[in-house]
């Protein structure tokens, strides 16, 4: 019966990833309320998936790895039990709830894995511990060579399941990569996942590069090279590392931001001195002129839906934040409160704009409305900026600086917008100006 | 006739660079913080800016005077300018901020008849002083937010820049 439905999924679907629902609808109640802020870590059973045979066995393990390793490091989750707190072969058949709950369960995950020629097949059922009932039951396919995209999918079933908040877990990020190279500082484009795993290098060390910006259809990045001195903005293909350069060959161009449905790129074009927001169609590669004041306008960052268009302007002295129409009109400031306000960055969800404060020697990563209004700081420090949101518009990721032994670090860290939740990213020592992907599809 | 007309117009540029070198490092602010210079036997010129500010104060400004009565009198055709911030601003606002910083300077020296080729640099923060890369202090900040030019003559700019706390 199992085989005979993985065969059918298979023949149904061409696409590398199918999750079939085999329960009922999806639950609405709200497990965890990732929005309260100070809550405390919700307990998860994981005891682990079970495999089909000793081989599938070593593929469960990793899977159920990796779901761990993702649900708790996102701080809202905490895990109770393993293998030997009820036998995985009894336990795929019907949780005993009451072994659960008195081990301090809300909820349980279990699962069968299989795998069959170049696929595994991941069948995971969610349970509601305290009301004894299935919350959610999903088979997931994958090709054996994408397990960890496959377990951070799981991974964001569960948290979607329980929180009632899109997952982040299957997603990238894209950063510039610090190192020293004798006296000199390289720095170079790097990708990895959002559980810092995969990382591999986009740029040559000798390049002088910085901003990268990940475009919606996660095909291509844009970043800043520097050529001859100067800052150029260029849009890279991850996979061909084929690249153009944006914008005339005189003047510098920099701050570059995709639209929302990755067809268009803003960016900023300085030209004696004075910098405007440009905007330019990736496909006719037109260019569209925003802004036309004296004054420094940069940091471009278009809404989702695309008719506003968030950047920063020294009109009034201090960078300030404004909102134009995606037509350059209606340009008004958003931020008024004290310092300095740079880096916007426009929600997933439309709802906010996460910026970077600057007050006195302090910095401050902070989210407000799209007027302006219910300013909240989710993070502070001497040197921090660049937030970049997840891709349900819940989390942000920055750079924050911290100094050991006199030595300055780069660090990438994971906040939600309550502040109360932040940890630092696996793997991003010497990590700056973070652009985090939306969720990635069919593997890629 | 001539040969005098030559013999005077030598001893005049003599007599410029011998005032220019006088004046060579010599400090036109007051105050703390560091002086803007022109340094001829570099070729060099570095010109301080307030903090989040792209006009040229009066000590820039002298220095510049005499860095464009240099260039004119070598009949320089050629001017690289340099500019760079102090490491509190994002990278983004810096590059912007540096190369409205370089164009202060290029359109000064244009305004005192430098007419020669000049190129501007937006280096942002990303090349701090080679004096104080880490330094967070005041004067710190303020030794990386500068404008260096020069000539020709000066084959890299930056080894061009002298430690202005000597």
């Amino acid at each position: 019966m199992f085989n005979l439905f993985k065969k059918v999924c298979l023949c149904c679907f061409s696409f590398l990833f199918c999750a079939l629902f085999l329960s009922g609808q999806a639950n609405a109640k709200i497990y965890v309320d990732i929005n309260k802020g100070d809550v405390e870590a919700f307990p998860i059973g994981l005891p682990g998936l079970m495999g089909d045979s000793s081989a599938d066995q070593k593929t469960a393990d990793l899977i159920s790895e990796i779901v761990k390793g993702d649900l708790t490091g996102s701080g809202f989750f905490r895990a109770i039990g393993d293998k030997s707190t009820q036998s995985l072969d009894t336990l795929v058949v019907q949780p005993q709830y009451d072994i659960w709950t008195e081990a301090g369960a809300h909820a349980l995950v279990t699962g069968m894995v299989h795998q069959s020629g170049k696929w595994v097949t991941v069948s995971m059922r969610l349970y509601d511990v305290l009301q004894q009932k299935i919350i959610d039951g999903k088979t997931f396919v994958a090709p054996k060579d994408k397990l960890r995209h496959l377990a951070h999918v799981m991974s964001d079933d569960i948290y979607s399941q329980l929180t009632g908040v899109g997952g982040y877990f299957d997603s990238r990020i894209v950063f510039v990569a610090l190192s020293q190279d004798g006296d000199k500082q390289s720095r170079r484009i790097a990708i990895m996942d959002s559980d810092g795993y995969g990382l591999r290098y986009l740029t040559k060390p000798g390049d002088h590069v910085l901003g990268p910006r990940y475009s919606p259809t996660h095909d291509e990045i844009a970043y800043v090279k520097y050529q001859k001195g100067n800052p150029h903005v260029f849009v890279m293909n991850i996979k061909t590392k084929k690249e153009f350069r944006v914008g005339p060959d005189y003047g510098i161009t920099f701050s570059p931001s995709f639209s929302h449905d990755g067809r268009k790129l803003y960016f900023s074009y300085s030209l004696e001195g004075n910098s405007d927001i440009y905007v330019m169609d990736l496909r006719t590669k037109h260019v569209k002129r925003l802004t036309h004041d004296s004054s420094i306008d940069i940091s471009p960052s278009p809404s989702p839906d695309g008719r506003y268009v968030a950047y920063v302007s020294n009109k009034s002295g201090l960078p300030q934040i404004y909102v134009m129409r995606s037509n350059g009109r209606g340009s008004h400031r958003i931020s008024y409160g004290e310092g300095s306000y740079k880096t916007p960055a426009w929600s997933p969800k439309g709802d906010l704009i996460a910026f970077t404060k600057q007050h006195l020697d302090t910095f401050f990563i902070g989210v407000m409305d799209p007027r302006g209004r219910h300013e909240r700081i989710v993070s502070s420090g001497y040197f921090q900026e660049s937030p970049s949101w997840g891709p349900s518009g819940h989390m942000l990721l920055f750079m924050r600086q911290a100094t050991f032994d006199q030595r300055h670090e780069h660090h990438l860290y994971r906040v939600d917008i309550s502040g109360y939740y932040m940890r630092e990213v696996a793997n991003s020592v010497d990590a700056t100006d973070p652009s985090w992907s939306s969720l990635l599809d069919n593997y890629k | 006739m001539k040969n005098v007309k030559t013999v005077i117009k030598i001893a005049g540029v003599g007599a410029l660079m011998s005032m220019l070198a006088a004046c060579a490092s010599t400090t036109t602010e007051t105050g703390p913080g560091p002086h803007s210079t022109f340094d001829p036997a570099g070729h060099a010129s570095v010109s301080y800016f307030a903090f989040n500010r792209s006009d040229l104060v009066q000590g820039a400004k002298n220095a510049l005077d005499l860095q464009a009565a240099f260039l004119k009198a070598n009949k320089a055709k050629f001017v690289q300018i340099q500019g760079y911030a102090d490491s509190r601003g994002t990278e983004q606002y810096n590059i912007a901020l540096s190369a409205r910083r370089a164009h202060s300077v290029s359109s000064y020296l244009r305004a005192k008849g430098y007419t020669g080729k000049i190129v501007t640099k937006a280096y942002g923060k990303m090349e701090a002083h080679q004096y104080n890369a880490d330094d967070t202090s005041e004067m710190g900040y303020a030794l990386n937010r500068r404008v260096i030019a020069c000539d020709t003559d000066a084959k890299n700019c930056a080894d061009k820049e002298k430690n202005p706390l000597g």
